[in-house]
């Protein structure tokens, strides 16, 4: 009987390291991801939770970033709506779309994406410690700088172009999406 | 001896002189005889005296004499010598004849040495000349035949061994009808060839190039050719391959000053031996001396991108170690990084389908906390782990998650993995 109670011990144990080592990944690192953030998260990722027939997502296709939003990020990622691709010099969104300006294209959509999930309340408190104004670096090489106008976060490209979000922490498996009213280029 | 024995001569007279004149000249003034006795004796002193001075003085001439004789013969002595170097002059001016001779000979060899460089260079000329003649015809023949090599009487059959379906194995690997690179931009005006109609774009970027009512997309060589369906003539050209220099050509000079930016420095450095240049979006490997590009990197933020292609040195594996899980090669797709982007491209064409990840410059430990990361960004998941305290910072980057201090800003530890 004793025996047997040994040997169920070490089962059970053996499967709690078992389970331990499922925790880890391919690395040799802790994974230490919480089961509730990861529900919070949805189970759609960016670029599953972007308007398909949206500007932004067509652009993002035609630089070939679509995998990438597809992806396992994570990416904060600044979406202009169509109201502001509209609201473009004419034929400057037309004109980016052809292969021959993918690289211009490239360069302006990899500078909207930031690296990591960037909540609005963190851009928040990036402009509060930062006296007024937080610099975000993006995936392009370059940076925002974000700045408050009220309770409104405003992001600054490095050509001076401004956009206001005007919805927040849209969250996605991959990262998490900050509407604007205007692109950024 | 003559000399020695005149002097011995000289000597005794000298001597025997002051001895017989002395006691005269004294006992004369001191004998005290009358005054005519002693004129008298007087006058015959002195002419005796004034006889054997000269007698004395005689052989002093004699010896001037001699003396006068000896450097006489030295100097004819000197002056035969004189004459005899005089005589010898003649043989260094055949000397400097025969040098000038050589001087005169070595600018012949020279002038030889020029002439056949010149036919050599000439033969050479030739030699490029007919080589382009031949690809010229080659491509023609390419054009209205749609392939050359393919067939059994291609000349690369006829000509031996190494060739693939009649096509040179480098030729072949690209799979576009055997079309010679640098030809395919000659095509645009002109009738796309045959070969290349039906040449289509690679599935994977089909979907990037549609075809549309008023043209075509076809691919071809590193090219994508944008077609006229009214004129069927080709209206565009894309190089798919990044940037707009080659390995084989001369950097422009000007972009010899014109550095790498200080974020991809780390990954392309710059020394003596290897010279990193940055232009257009591409970094340029250049032969310090030279300014012959040995081979570049085109980045993704400016010019590099899905549609074009890897440059072949692009052959292996090397994506970092938190993404092999992620992103490993199969027989179709491949997977490369580079700073900036992790690309996925198609293992035939090399055509880059798509960007499988975007990556900063990244952290490492011990580094300073880089410019743009204040601001909290830990993904979702892991913020019940990883959150900001007065003593400690997490930053997410390039998927892993780093501590750093708030005090010094400088990145302390890597404590997960974020890519699961």
């Amino acid at each position: 009987m004793k025996n047997m109670t040994a040997t169920l011990a070490l089962g059970a144990a053996l499967l709690a390291l078992g389970a331990c080592n499922n925790n880890r990944n391919a690395n040799g690192m802790d994974n230490a991801q919480t089961t509730e953030a990861q529900k919070a998260a949805g189970d759609k990722t960016v670029a599953a939770g972007l308007a398909a027939n949206g500007k932004f997502l067509a652009a993002a296709k035609a630089a070939g970033l679509d995998q990438t939003l597809a992806g396992p990020g994570p990416y904060t990622v600044i979406v202009a709506d169509d109201s502001g691709f509209d609201a473009l010099p004419p034929g400057t969104y037309d004109n980016w779309l052809k292969p021959e300006n993918r690289a211009q294209l490239t360069g302006v959509m990899t500078n909207v994406i930031l690296p990591g999930t960037v909540l609005a309340d963190d851009i928040s408190k990036a402009i509060d410690n930062g006296k007024g104004k937080a610099v975000l670096a993006t995936m392009g090489g370059g940076t925002l700088t974000a700045t408050k106008d009220g309770d409104k976060i405003v992001l600054t490209s490095a050509d001076g172009k401004k956009a206001t979000i005007t919805k927040a922490d849209d969250k996605f498996t991959n990262g998490v999406v900050h509407h604007v009213d205007s692109v950024l280029m | 001896m003559t000399k020695l024995f005149l002097a011995a001569g000289v000597a005794a007279l000298a001597i025997a002189v002051p001895a017989a004149a002395g006691p005269g000249g004294q006992g004369g003034s001191r004998g005290g005889g009358g005054k005519a006795d002693r004129a008298q004796v007087d006058r015959g002193g002195a002419r005796a005296t004034a006889r054997f001075d000269r007698q004395s003085a005689r052989p002093d001439r004699q010896i001037l004499r001699s003396d006068r004789q000896t450097s006489r013969a030295d100097r004819q002595t000197s002056r035969a010598d004189r004459q005899t170097l005089r005589a010898e002059r003649p043989i260094r001016a055949e000397r400097v004849a025969r040098a000038q001779n050589r001087q005169i000979d070595r600018q012949a060899i020279r002038a030889d040495r020029q002439t056949m460089r010149a036919d050599r260079q000439a033969i050479r000329a030739g030699r490029i000349d007919n080589r382009s003649a031949r690809i010229d015809n080659r491509a023609s023949r390419n054009l209205q035949n749609g392939t050359v090599f393919a067939g059994d009487s291609g000349w690369g059959q006829a000509k031996g061994r190494g060739f693939i379906e009649g096509c040179p194995p480098g030729l072949y690997m690209k799979n576009n009808g055997c079309l010679p690179p640098g030809q395919a931009k000659k095509l645009i005006g002109s009738v796309l060839p045959a070969a290349i109609v039906s040449s289509s774009m690679p599935i994977a970027l089909s979907s990037l190039y549609p075809d549309t009512a008023n043209s075509y997309y076809r691919y071809n060589d590193g090219y994508m050719y944008r077609v006229d369906r009214g004129s069927n003539l080709v209206n565009a050209l894309l190089p798919l391959l990044g940037g707009g220099y080659l390995p084989g050509q001369y950097l422009p000079s000007n972009y010899m000053s014109s550095y790498v930016p200080s974020a991809y420095s780390s990954f392309y450095p710059n020394n003596q031996s290897q010279c990193t240049r940055y232009a257009n979006g591409v970094i340029y490997y250049v032969d310090c001396r030279s300014g012959l590009i040995e081979n570049f990197m085109p980045l993704y933020d400016n010019g590099y991108g899905v549609g074009q292609m890897l440059p072949s040195s692009y052959g292996y594996y090397n994506l970092p170690q938190q993404y092999r899980d992620l992103y490993y090669n199969s027989a179709d797709t491949g997977y490369w990084y580079a700073p900036g982007a992790i690309y996925q491209y198609d293992q035939r064409t090399s055509l880059i389908t798509s960007v499988a990840a975007l990556l900063s410059p990244g952290m490492s430990i011990g580094q300073r906390l880089p410019t743009g990361y204040n601001a909290y960004n830990v993904p979702l998941g892991y913020r019940d782990t990883y959150y900001d305290t007065p003593d400690n910072w997490y930053r997410y980057s390039n998927g892993n998650i780093y501590q750093v201090n708030p005090a010094t800003q400088l990145v302390t530890a890597l404590v997960a993995s974020a890519l699961t």
